[in-house]
């Protein structure tokens, strides 16, 4: 069966859409996630590389699906992952999902996919699905009513209301699935990407003290603004390591640099081992109504294992800071 | 509740609290007003420290002067009313007259009111003089000079006497007024003591009254002041200056400087000089110069103490927020302030280069030299400390001295001209002490004891200043400290490994190694060799003095660069090999021109040393035509047996020339000597004319065609011009002579060195014979004949003379040598010739044969 050619069967609840003309909407959607401001944008940048972009282009990295049934499973999770308008690709669609699901993770928080299973418009009801895709909650939407979960939606879309009058699709619990952070990262990750906020609202302010001092008396002093800034952000990006594209590098040793590229990509590591986790449980939820048996797992990209070997030589000396940095490009 | 208060504690939340904080103008404000309050306790609490020094130098000159009378009378109030008590005490013991007992105040009020105008007296004629004087003979100075002219003299001991023994001779005569009691004797006793003391502190100024006169002394009390702001400005103590008190000692250290510099004005443009004043000066402004050099690795490298220089950033490289902030104001990049390290040193340098002609003005050239050597002495020690730039500032003074005294049109007397060369030659002393220093201070390099030092400066932020590291490598530590405490901060623990820092600071290390080479010799080339080929040779004395200080100079260089090589070999085990560093310097070869330069030397040598030539040896002189004919002698010696045939073709004939010149003056030197002697030693002369000549005639057959037409022409020209009757015959009887001679001279044992080392390069060379060889396969004769003759064997060496090969070349066959008794050994090289040459022809008519 070839996509598009012959009418399927989905079982899909929720929807995609852009909140236009539902101002409530739009905020909740706005609160719960945003990629705007200078700082957040940089960093969603850098979280799309939690899987290399290269994957599957060369020996140094790829993903393959493992188990019983991989060969089967490989198209079905390919369809799955790849998006609708694209020729299915395991590697590009594992990349892009991961990198999408890392973002609204780091800066949103968790995550909820909706299983949508695909069936033959002529097969029968209690029929197996033939293949399935995986939908975002679009974060910000997904609500609770009566213990069951909901999808806030467009008044167009719904005529179900809630008690504050907002328009909702009931959703079902179990073609749900739910992506979280790392348990030791939640918190620390969640004041991190606050600071980030607050910093993007920040942002530019010095421009106008800059002004002001050039036509008042006022004593802003630029280099203690940046040093001020530059121990801030060290501070507050500890916790991943991530170095802020190196903004704020003045008065950082090289050393200190090259230990924050590692301690980052720890914390991808960590975060892409979380997703491909959650992942597999989704994979595995769907094999048990689809009648196969596999998981997803990378080859030759740097793991936990790598990060300590990393972290050794750095110590040790036993490489050089230059080709630390090449190893973990 | 509980969230409340963990939100509160949060750290994040904090920061970004703080973070909200610094985009506040209020913020800024609230920073300038701590900053100003900051400056205010600061300033406040330095001008205790320093005893109120900075307010004092805005007050009049009689507030400190009120000042020290009020102290001086209730000091005296103190005494009288303790000495009082004391009496009272001892009269319970002790009974003497009425020593210790109420005396009437009739009994001593004349005597003490006679006692009291007297002193009143002392003290008015006391500022009369100092008014007078600072009214004549300081009436052309600034304002500050004679400001420090009357507190200098208003601060002596005799003041403090006299102010003590009048205030205390006025309470004397009004206490029992005022209290209605009556004093002991002892009280009244004392008041005599304190007028006969001030009455010889008198004389103890009266003294030092001419030194009222010299504007130098006034610099006594400036140096101290230096001192306290150098060490103010200094990190080595346990406090780090902050930016304002880094302020404020450059103000300071600044104001000083300016006084300096008055006095020097004063002291160079007075209508009679005298070189007192000026070496005071001097030595006062070199010590200066020593402690800011001493101090200058205590001193944070970016502090205020530094003036600064804009430096103009580079807009294609420049980051990403200065970029941004340049383009959203429209406005361009704020120059960086660099500090500027030299800035005193550059101040004490015009000042030492104004001073140093006047000191010698008054033709007291000792003085200049002791002070020259002395400003030597310190060029070594801040070449130790890696200051090369300081010492090069500094040598800069000794360079423009000498300059100026050379320039000099007025004819010099006897004394003035030893003096002249004296300076020269201490110019080109500067400079060997400057690289003598820059080796010796990597002598005692070891990398353990290095990377363990490294380790220490970078401890704690104030680390850094306590491990004498040189400017460059200080601000890297201070980097590396700074950045630590950062890691600390955020990481909570030191993150830069170890063998990083090794690796840079060791890297700084040979940098500095590498670049302090190449810009001494850089020094010594473009200001000495350079400056000397460009000053020609209009005072040939001169010329010969620096040229062969020069040559000591470079054979120093030569000789300890193998200690810099070392050094660098050491710092590379540092060298933290897995980073492939490719900012690691080369050390090269600095010392690579050495041998161009000292060629380039030698020529100009040999054109000035016919002008040396002396009728006789002065022994209260340097015998600068000697030491020249010796050293070119040998130069030209090394350039015919090394091939050199441009600098051989040049130093041959001049060399014959001045060896002639040698042999006239020895003629004169040994008068007075036996006839043995004259004619062992006076004619050593021709003896090296003849074995220069015969090395050149050998070295033609070695390595045609060498300079043997040179030669000739050379010879041919001395017979046809020499005023001798029989020149040929006395070169032969020389030879004759010095063969029968078996007394161990000094010229015979330089001839066996330098036979030594034409066997030497012959053998290198493969040129060997065969005797002695054996066991040792056997060597192929060379086809020369007459190199085969004096190819070396492995025991013996060459066997025969080189002046002997001059006669059978060239002297045995000129017509003035017939009827000359030829000397044995010129008899039996020709036969050892003839021999080769017929052995040769036999082996060429048997191989001929075979074929």
């Amino acid at each position: 069966m070839t996509r598009h050619e012959e009418p399927v069967r989905s079982s899909r609840k929720s929807y995609t859409f852009y909140p236009v003309d539902s101002p409530e909407l739009a905020h909740r959607m706005e609160a719960a996630v945003s990629f705007e401001g200078f700082y957040t944008y940089l960093l969603h940048q850098d979280l799309d590389h939690v899987v290399p972009y290269r994957l599957g282009r060369d020996d140094r990295g790829a993903a393959r699906m493992v188990g019983q049934d991989a060969e089967r499973a490989t198209e079905l999770v390919a369809t799955a992952l790849s998006d609708r308008d694209w020729h299915p690709s395991l590697q590009d669609g594992v990349r892009d999902f991961f990198g999408t699901t890392a973002q609204y993770l780091v800066l949103g928080g968790p995550v909820t996919y909706e299983i949508e299973y695909l069936y033959r418009a002529s097969a029968p009801e209690d029929s197996a699905p033939e293949g399935f895709r995986l939908h975002l909650i679009q974060p910000g939407t997904l609500g609770e009513r009566n213990g069951q979960p909901i999808q806030y939606v467009l008044p167009t879309i719904s005529s179900l209301r809630d008690t504050n009058g907002l328009p909702y699709v009931e959703l079902e619990p179990s073609a749900l699935v739910r992506f979280t952070l790392p348990v030791e990262l939640a918190k620390p990750v969640t004041r991190f990407v606050n600071f980030l906020k607050t910093a993007n609202d920040q942002q530019g302010s010095e421009l106008a003290l800059v002004e002001q001092a050039m036509t008042s008396s006022s004593k802003f002093s630029y280099e203690q603004f940046r040093r001020k800034q530059r121990d801030l952000f060290a501070r507050v990006t500890e916790s991943v390591g991530w170095n802020v594209r190196d903004l704020f590098n003045e008065g950082q040793l090289e050393p200190f640099g090259v230990w924050r590229q590692i301690r980052f990509l720890e914390f991808k590591v960590k975060l892409r081992d979380k997703i491909c986790q959650d992942l597999n449980l989704a994979i595995s939820q769907v094999g048990k109504k689809m009648e196969f048996e596999t998981k997803l797992e990378f080859d030759g990209l740097p793991t936990l294992a790598t990060v300590e070997s990393l972290k050794n030589d750095f110590r040790s000396g036993r490489q050089g800071l230059g080709d630390l940095v090449m190893s973990m490009i | 509740m509980l969230d409340r208060l963990r939100r509160r504690v949060d750290p994040v939340r904090r920061y970004e609290r703080q973070l909200r904080g610094l985009s506040d103008p209020r913020y800024w404000s609230r920073q300038a007003r701590l900053q100003k309050l900051r400056r205010r306790v600061s300033s406040f609490s330095l001008g205790l420290r320093q005893g109120g020094d900075s307010a004092r130098q805005d007050a009049r000159v009689i507030g400190p002067l009120l000042w020290r009378v009020l102290i001086g009378a209730s000091l005296s109030v103190a005494l009288l009313v303790g000495i009082d008590a004391c009496a009272a005490w001892l009269g319970g013991f002790f009974h003497f007259g009425s020593l210790f007992t109420p005396v009437s105040s009739s009994s001593y009020v004349p005597v003490a009111s006679a006692g009291v105008g007297a002193l009143a007296v002392f003290l008015a004629l006391f500022f009369t003089t100092v008014g007078v004087i600072a009214s004549t003979a300081y009436v052309k100075v600034p304002g500050e000079i004679r400001q420090l002219f009357v507190k200098e003299r208003t601060s002596t001991f005799y003041i403090f006497t006299v102010v003590v023994a009048l205030v205390y001779g006025t309470v004397l005569l009004t206490f029992p007024v005022i209290s209605g009691r009556e004093l002991r004797g002892l009280t009244v006793a004392f008041f005599w003591f304190l007028t006969i003391a001030s009455i010889l502190s008198l004389a103890i100024l009266g003294r030092s009254l001419f030194n009222f006169f010299d504007p130098s002394t006034l610099a006594r009390r400036l140096y101290p002041q230096f001192l306290r702001a150098v060490r103010r400005a200094s990190a080595s103590g346990r406090h780090v200056p902050d930016e304002i008190e880094q302020q404020m000692a450059q103000q300071q250290a600044a104001r000083v400087l300016a006084r300096y510099g008055q006095l020097v004005t004063v002291v160079t443009t007075r209508e009679v000089q005298d070189a007192a004043a000026p070496e005071t000066l001097i030595y006062q402004l070199i010590t200066c110069w020593e402690v800011t050099s001493r101090l200058k690795s205590t001193i944070p490298t970016k502090s205020e103490w530094y003036a600064k220089a804009p430096t103009h950033a580079n807009w294609l490289t420049l980051d990403h927020n200065r970029l941004n902030m340049a383009l959203q104001t429209r406005t361009g990049v704020q120059p960086t302030l660099t500090p500027d390290p030299l800035w005193v040193e550059r101040r004490l340098a015009a000042f030492l280069t104004s001073l140093l002609p006047a000191l010698s003005a008054d033709g007291e050239w000792s003085r200049a030299i002791s002070v020259i050597d002395f400003i030597t002495e310190r060029i070594f020690y801040l070449a130790t400390r890696m200051q090369i730039d300081e010492a090069v500032l500094l040598l800069g003074v000794i360079t423009s001295y000498r300059s100026e005294i050379s320039a000099s049109t007025a004819t010099p007397g006897i004394d003035e001209e030893f003096s002249r060369l004296a300076i020269a030659e201490r110019e080109v002393l500067g400079y060997t002490s400057l690289w003598l220093g820059f080796a010796r201070s990597l002598e005692a390099l070891d990398p353990i004891k290095l990377a363990q030092s490294f380790d220490r400066a970078v401890e704690e932020t104030r680390s850094p200043y306590k491990v004498g590291a040189f400017r460059t490598l200080l601000g890297f530590l201070e980097n590396v400290a700074n950045g630590i405490a950062l890691e600390r901060a955020t990481e909570g623990g030191r993150i830069t490994p170890d063998w990083w820092l090794h690796h840079i600071a060791s890297r700084y290390m040979a940098v500095a190694v590498a670049d302090n080479a190449g810009a001494i010799m850089s020094a010594v080339s473009a200001r000495l060799i350079q400056t000397q080929a460009a000053e020609g040779a209009a005072d040939p004395q001169m010329v010969a003095v620096r040229i062969f200080d020069l040559l000591e100079l470079l054979h120093k260089i030569q000789f300890h660069m193998q200690n810099v090589r070392a050094a660098f070999t050491r710092l590379e085990t540092l060298r933290h090999d897995p980073s492939q560093d490719e900012l690691w310097p080369e050390l090269g070869s600095p010392d690579q021109t050495v041998p161009v330069m000292e060629e380039q030397l030698l020529l100009q040598l040999a054109t000035v040393a016919p002008a040396l030539a002396t009728t006789s040896h002065d022994p209260s002189k340097p015998d600068l035509f000697g030491q020249a004919y010796r050293r070119l002698f040998d130069a030209a010696f090394h350039a015919i047996i090394e091939g050199r045939t441009v600098v051989a073709t040049t130093l041959f004939p001049i060399i014959i020339d001045v060896a002639d010149k040698a042999r006239l003056r020895l003629s004169s030197d040994l008068s007075d000597e036996r006839l043995r002697e004259q004619a062992i030693f006076g004619t050593e002369p021709f003896v090296d004319m003849m074995e220069l000549s015969g090395y050149a005639l050998l070295m033609t057959h070695v390595d045609p065609p060498g300079i043997q037409p040179l030669v000739r022409t050379t010879w041919d020209a001395i017979f046809s011009s020499t005023t001798m009757p029989d020149l040929a015959g006395a070169l032969l009887g020389v030879l004759v002579l010095q063969e029968n001679n078996f007394a161990i001279t000094s010229g015979g044992v330089g001839r066996t060195g330098r036979q030594m080392e034409l066997a030497r390069l012959l053998r290198d060379r493969g040129i060997v014979s065969d005797f002695g060889a054996w066991p040792h396969p056997h060597q192929p004769t060379h086809d020369d004949p007459v190199v085969a003759v004096f190819a070396p064997d492995d025991m013996m060496g060459v066997h025969h003379d080189l002046a002997d090969l001059f006669v059978v070349e060239y002297l045995a066959d000129r017509p003035e040598s017939a009827g000359h008794q030829l000397p044995r050994g010129a008899d039996m090289l020709r036969e050892s010739i003839n021999h080769q040459t017929r052995r040769r022809g036999g082996t060429d008519q048997a191989e001929e044969q075979e074929q």
